[in-house]
């Protein structure tokens, strides 16, 4: 009997799985997601932020992935002249996945219970009263608010049919109307999906979501074939998976920011001459192409160019530039000597930058900033801490300096969180600034809420985008890149920016 | 009979003892862990950039964490003592059924693991027992792979199989197939522990006066050897089976990170990145049942064997 080699049986048995494999995905045809955040539960919209995602529940407003403002339940609407009563029709023979039908009557009782809920986007809005009027929802406010399409087209608005909730009022099940209905929830982090439609040939039939918090397992699980499609990718998986030719990699740089918190109110850093200098300090582009591995994503301006409405014109706006940081230094009276730290009057310009662990890439990226500011003479001790430490310091006002990163997309209208952070009247106020206000950013931010108006509103941009720029009261550092890998046997993939949807209706099998 | 019935009120007074000892301990250590209870599990139920001042308020007043540690934890222990394990308090649902799907699963991994361990250990153990150098050897892998932390093993594994071969799945659970990679790690570890003890138990049982008295009245080899070396040597190879059950009950928490497996020890750490002290506190007292069972199975198999072997 011919012996077999250890080798020809290995590669016969990895021959024979990978063929039983690949014709087992073609003809269950189940499409595996891997995502970093699983089903926290059914209370307190802890999960619509994924139920959004996966498209199993719909609102009345959906943002695409250049941030546009389209219908989705609502098939369109209208605000009066007044900017106080906004009228949303709603889509017709629109079917919630218990069979129910989508009225109007659905609606407001949802938006009712939305808008009690801190956690909603929907709870800041300035809502008076919310009605059902024929085929539309009328939703009343106690003072214009332009900005209402965008927070009802937030993850937390998510509308569910009446039959999700039990006789106790508590959600008990996702019944939506979106293109997938939730088949099994298996455990928190196993959720099955099916087509509500028959769909065509090479769309996705069904689905199966799976929760792995470590990044380095998602992306193990797409090159050993388990996944098709994963989400959030380290930098070093990146790296790897995209010299593997079975594998794409796409990456999206959104409105998600890292930044410095700076607090203006402590003396030193109330010189707009320091905080330029912190700035002009920042090697951003080396600090990106080393730690982040991708020199796309040091932060020329505030925002990345993916919104082309919220770039100031000049490209490159934030400089590396050590010599002119030691020249402001040195005009601001904090003087140097023999390469030390900076003095002015006994003081050392020596500060303690915050900083937390949860986002794994922000304790080196501030080490890197320890070593770029130590050249100029400004002293920084890195803190690690938890991060609701950051925020009762800055509310407290005993924060100095914080890198920290930030998402922009919670309501797909920048001016959402904008507001929340620059707006010195905020009371949400924690993030973003500390200590600095800006009647003209103020104006400029509840201009921009007031109207519709595209004139008014790209004014506003520049005023905000302006000031903040010249101003600095955050220092921004760089773009998250938001990364996703697919398998080469799903086409159509794209990345949303916003994080609204996986788009999972629109992605085709190759074959 | 007197045996079992000691052997059972061992066991009740132990569990009794340890199960309040660390449920206090556990309660005290997340009051100690450093932040905001009420911000991690408002950023555990919506992400940690979705947290603002107003959401972090509102859990602090949902879950009472005005009151003081002692009173929530004695509050905890009347549910407990009623025979409710309460609500986790992140999804705020009851922990009974995430707790009692994830042990199902850790025990599936378990049940494969330990049996597998303990036949690899025999078979080692047999084999390299009887010379110097062969317990050598035995000492040198048993001290590797207690060495080698559970990640290498598993990622090596999941390198080979998953990723170079692609037979087994990479992490994830679902038929048994993603049983095997993290039930071989489990397996592996304890296996060359196991085969150690058996390599020594067998060679010193060998030693033994009464074993050289068997082979002085001419009986045969393999009746020396089962009817006197084995009697001898079993007891410490049975009590460290079920130590080694035990330790692999707590070696899940690290495998079933590396394999995304949805057992015990993934929801315990998770649990504690989100501060969900009722899911912490029943996922210990669930830990420390089985870990006391095993430990008094050792024990009292090990006092039973050696007095039926007479010694």
């Amino acid at each position: 009997m011919a012996t077999l080699s250890r080798r020809t049986f290995v590669a016969g048995v990895a021959t024979t799985a990978a063929c039983l494999t690949a014709s087992a995905d073609h003809s269950a045809r189940t499409l595996r997601v891997v995502g970093s955040r699983g089903f926290v539960g059914f209370s307190g919209l802890a999960s619509s932020h994924l139920i959004q995602n996966l498209e199993i529940a719909e609102t009345l407003v959906r943002a695409d992935d250049s941030g546009q403002l389209l219908p989705a339940l609502a098939s369109h609407f209208h605000v009066d002249s007044d900017y106080m009563t906004w009228r949303f029709k709603l889509r017709e023979q629109a079917i919630f996945h218990d069979g129910s039908a989508v009225t109007p009557q659905a609606i407001v009782q949802e938006l009712e219970r939305i808008r009690l809920r801190p956690a909603a986007a929907l709870s800041r809005v300035p809502i008076a009263s919310i009605r059902a009027e024929g085929d539309s929802i009328v939703i009343a406010l106690t003072r214009p608010f332009a900005l209402l399409p965008a927070y009802l087209a937030a993850g937390s608005s998510i509308i569910l049919s009446p039959g999700s909730y039990g006789s106790n009022g508590a959600l008990g099940a996702i019944f939506g109307s979106g293109p997938y209905r939730l088949a099994s929830i298996k455990d928190a982090n196993n959720l099955e999906m099916r087509a509500v439609d028959d769909p065509s040939d090479h769309a996705i039939r069904t689905v199966h979501y799976m929760a792995v918090n470590d990044a380095e397992t998602r992306a193990r699980m797409l090159e050993a074939g388990n996944a098709h499609l994963i989400y959030n990718l380290s930098p070093a998986a990146r790296e790897r998976l995209r010299r593997n030719p079975a594998i794409r990699v796409v990456s999206t740089a959104g409105p998600r920011i890292r930044y410095v918190m700076v607090n203006t109110s402590d003396p030193r850093l109330a010189d707009i001459n320091v905080r330029r200098a912190l700035s002009l300090a920042m090697d951003r582009i080396n600090a990106a192409r080393i730690l982040l591995r991708s020199p796309n994503v040091a932060a020329s301006q505030m925002m990345p160019p993916i919104l082309p409405d919220w770039t100031l014109p000049g490209g490159q706006m934030l400089m590396h530039d050590e010599e002119q940081a030691n020249s402001l230094l040195e005009k601001a009276g904090w003087k140097r000597e023999k390469g030390g730290v900076r003095q002015k009057d006994g003081k050392r310009l020596s500060f303690t930058l915050n900083t937390y662990s949860m986002r794994p890439e922000l304790p080196s990226l501030a080490e890197a900033l320890q070593a770029q500011w130590k050249k100029v003479g400004v002293e920084v001790r890195i803190s690690l801490v938890t991060p609701d430490r950051i925020l009762s310091d800055s509310r407290s006002g005993a924060l100095e300096l914080a890198l920290i990163a930030r998402s922009y997309f919670v309501v797909p209208d920048l001016v959402g969180t904008l507001s929340e952070d620059f707006d010195s009247a905020s009371p949400a106020r924690g993030w973003g600034a500390v200590g600095w206000s800006s009647s003209e950013v103020n104006d400029a931010l509840r201009r921009y809420e007031n109207s519709t108006d595209e004139s008014v509103r790209e004014t506003s941009r520049k005023v905000i985008l302006r000031i903040i720029h010249e101003e600095l009261p955050i220092l921004p550092h760089s773009w998250f890149e938001s990364v996703l890998a697919h398998s080469a046997a799903l086409t159509n993939v794209s990345n949303n920016p916003f994080e609204t949807s996986f788009s999972i209706s629109r992605m085709r099998w190759a074959s | 009979m007197n045996a079992v019935i000691i052997a059972l009120l061992l066991w009740l007074a132990r569990l009794g003892a340890v199960v309040t000892i660390i449920v206090s301990l556990c309660f005290l250590m997340v009051e100690l862990l450093p932040g905001d209870v009420a911000f991690q599990i408002a950023a555990a139920r919506h992400d940690i950039e979705r947290v603002t001042p107003a959401v972090r308020n509102d859990v602090y007043r949902e879950l009472g964490l005005d009151r003081s540690a002692m009173v929530r934890l004695a509050e905890w222990g009347w549910t407990v003592a009623q025979g409710d394990l309460g609500r986790s308090n992140v999804s705020g649902e009851a922990v009974a059924a995430p707790l009692s799907a994830a042990l199902f699963r850790t025990l599936q991994l378990v049940a494969i693991a330990w049996p597998t361990s303990v036949l690899l250990g025999l078979l080692f153990g047999f084999l390299l027992s009887g010379s110097t150098r062969r317990l050598a050897i035995a000492k040198l892998l048993g001290a590797l792979s207690s060495g080698a932390p559970a990640y290498v093993i598993g990622l090596t594994l999941v390198s080979l199989f998953a990723i170079q071969w692609r037979l087994l799945p990479a992490a994830g659970y679902g038929g048994l197939i993603y049983l095997v990679l993290p039930s071989a790690t489990l397996a592996v570890r304890s296996a060359a522990r196991i085969a150690l003890i058996v390599a020594t138990s067998l060679s010193s049982a060998g030693g033994h006066p009464s074993v050289s008295f068997a082979r002085m009245k001419g009986l045969g080899e393999l009746e020396v050897t089962l009817k006197h070396v084995f009697p001898l040597a079993a007891p410490p190879i049975v009590a460290f089976a079920f130590v080694g059950l035990a330790s692999q009950l707590t070696g899940v928490v690290i495998i079933e990170q590396v394999f995304a497996y949805p057992g015990l020890g993934k929801l315990l750490v998770d649990s504690v990145v989100a501060r969900d002290v009722p899911m912490i506190q029943a996922i210990a007292i669930l830990l420390a049942v089985l870990i006391v069972s095993c430990n008094t199975l050792a024990e009292s198999s090990a006092r039973f064997l050696s007095l039926s072997s007479g010694r």
